[in-house]
């Protein structure tokens, strides 16, 4: 097993990577995060984890309302 | 509905991919990349992974590019932080982008380019259900809806994976569906460009929260950067090797010293002649945290001959300045009173357990009381049941305090125990 394939097998670097993928962050932050990825510690991965995950479902429940009322609209 | 390129980032130049959506292959490139390669995933760790490796190797000597390089990568990073601060806005309006151009745009150019309404085979129910199996793939690829890549369907049997799409967006059904029937070329670009203004600057409430999440982000991030940029600091500026496990000697502090206890009992008979005061710390100090200790010997002892005498004193005076000033005030005040030793003393092959254990005891490595006490105990008598005991002890110490110090520290963590490949010829 490599190092990058060892790094995965922590289940916390997999949900952070798996969460940065879904998460809507600019690329830049995307990729910058994903740089430093193996240089947080876990307290850090852990808070991370849970701001990526706010992030992600507000950001659904706004895209979904935003989606409707702008059909809804179009519509009319 | 508005029409301006409300999406573009506020603060950088134009994104070379930015969305043309006058042009018939606008954005094309990106249509494979889901957000995140693969490759860029492993690349971005790998070099991170291997640029860490590197600097740990070059702290035993050598130039210091690795470590240099990390250094910027760090900096880049916080300024990354700092933009995020101020542009947190701009990733809902990036999010948005990526949207258009692959839901509308890249998704369905196919039926765009019969002409700028829809063609009459559209309106065939085979074509009408392609057009939807796009557009869920797409929302897959975008992670939008819930869906992710790994939702995605293939294959040309559209009628039945429409009754797993419909399954699969339970009740956000509905909405796909206005969605898809929406589509008619011009008026559902303009619906999802007016989406964006809508949501990148409609909802103050949702921004501000966008806001909040971006600052908690840039707090945990700004946070690690000054951990890793200290660590880096001490490497670079440290004297040598010397320096560098004095890092750990610093950080690790009592810890440490208990670490080294394990070095001693496990490892005794294999120790290498650097001068007896501190050798055992050095040993179990850079061993624990995953150094290749004959190299750091080779490289960072030079000039100390095999039986050369060491005092705290002098090992003191050959630390900078700062050195001395960070050092945890114990360990200095313990280096300044302990007394000089040869490493011919401690290291000599005919050297017993015990009489490394009798040594200790009189103080010459503060290895904790429990050895000098157990030492002192055992004068005239007794001595294997006490010394095997405190050898147990030990153990159970150095046994909790490797696996905390291991746990603690995911810049030690990450060089671990196991063996890396070598970096440097």
């Amino acid at each position: 097993m490599d190092d990058f394939t060892q790094f995965l097998t922590d289940p916390l670097n997999a949900q952070l990577v798996a969460l940065l993928e879904g998460a809507p962050l600019a690329q830049e932050e995307r990729e910058s995060w994903l740089e430093m990825l193996p240089m947080l510690n876990d307290s850090e991965k852990k808070r991370l984890i849970t701001n990526l995950q706010e992030e992600i479902i507000d950001f659904e429940a706004q895209e979904e309302a935003a989606l409707s009322k702008l059909l809804a609209a179009h519509e009319a | 509905m508005a029409t301006k390129r409300s999406y573009m980032p506020a603060n950088d130049e134009p994104d070379k991919k930015e969305l043309d959506l006058d042009s018939d292959d606008g954005g094309i490139e990106s249509v494979e990349d889901s957000k995140i390669d693969v490759r860029l995933i492993q690349n971005a760790l790998r070099t991170r992974m291997n640029e860490l490796a590197q600097a740990e190797s070059e702290a035993a000597g050598g130039d210091k590019q690795a470590t240099k390089k990390l250094s910027s990568a760090v900096a880049r990073f916080t300024a990354m932080l700092e933009n995020l601060q101020d542009h947190p806005e701009r990733a809902v309006r990036d999010e948005f982008r990526r949207v258009i151009e692959r839901t509308v745009v890249e998704g369905h150019l196919k039926y765009l380019r019969e002409g700028e309404n829809l063609p009459d085979s559209f309106l065939e129910e085979r074509n009408r259900l392609a057009f939807r199996k796009d557009v869920y793939n797409s929302l897959c690829a975008e992670g939008m809806f819930g869906l992710s890549i790994r939702d995605m369907l293939r294959g040309p049997r559209v009628s039945a994976q429409y009754e797993k799409m419909k399954k699969k967006l339970g009740k956000k059904f509905s909405l796909f569906e206005r969605i898809c029937e929406q589509y008619d070329g011009h008026n559902f670009r303009a619906t999802l460009e007016g989406l964006v203004d809508d949501v990148s600057k409609g909802d103050s409430a949702y921004l501000g929260r966008v806001r909040e999440r971006a600052a908690g982000r840039a707090g945990i991030g700004m946070e690690a950067a000054a951990r890793v940029q200290k660590k880096l600091a001490a490497g670079i500026s440290g004297s040598g090797v010397n320096g560098r496990w004095l890092t750990f000697l610093r950080e690790g502090g009592d810890l440490a010293l208990k670490v080294a206890g394990a070095g001693l009992m496990i490892q005794g008979s294999g120790l290498v002649a650097l001068g007896g005061l501190g050798l055992y710390a050095a040993r179990g100090i850079t061993e624990a945290a995953g150094f290749d200790f004959g190299k750091i010997v080779s490289k960072g002892f030079k000039g100390v001959k095999n039986n050369a005498k060491l005092s705290g004193k002098k090992l003191l005076s050959r630390m900078t300045q700062k050195w001395q000033d960070d050092m945890d005030p114990e360990l200095r005040s313990w280096l300044q009173r302990a007394p000089e030793m040869s490493s011919e003393e401690l290291t000599r092959a005919s050297l017993s357990f015990k009489n490394r254990l009798k040594i200790l005891g009189r103080g010459m490595l503060p290895f904790g009381n429990l050895i000098k006490a157990n030492a002192e105990q055992n004068v005239g008598g007794q001595i294997d049941t006490q010394t095997h005991e405190a050898e147990q002890r030990l153990h159970e110490i150095c046994g909790s305090a490797l696996k905390k110090y291991k746990s603690s520290d995911p810049l030690s963590r990450s060089t671990g125990q196991k063996k890396r490949p070598q970096t440097r010829k």
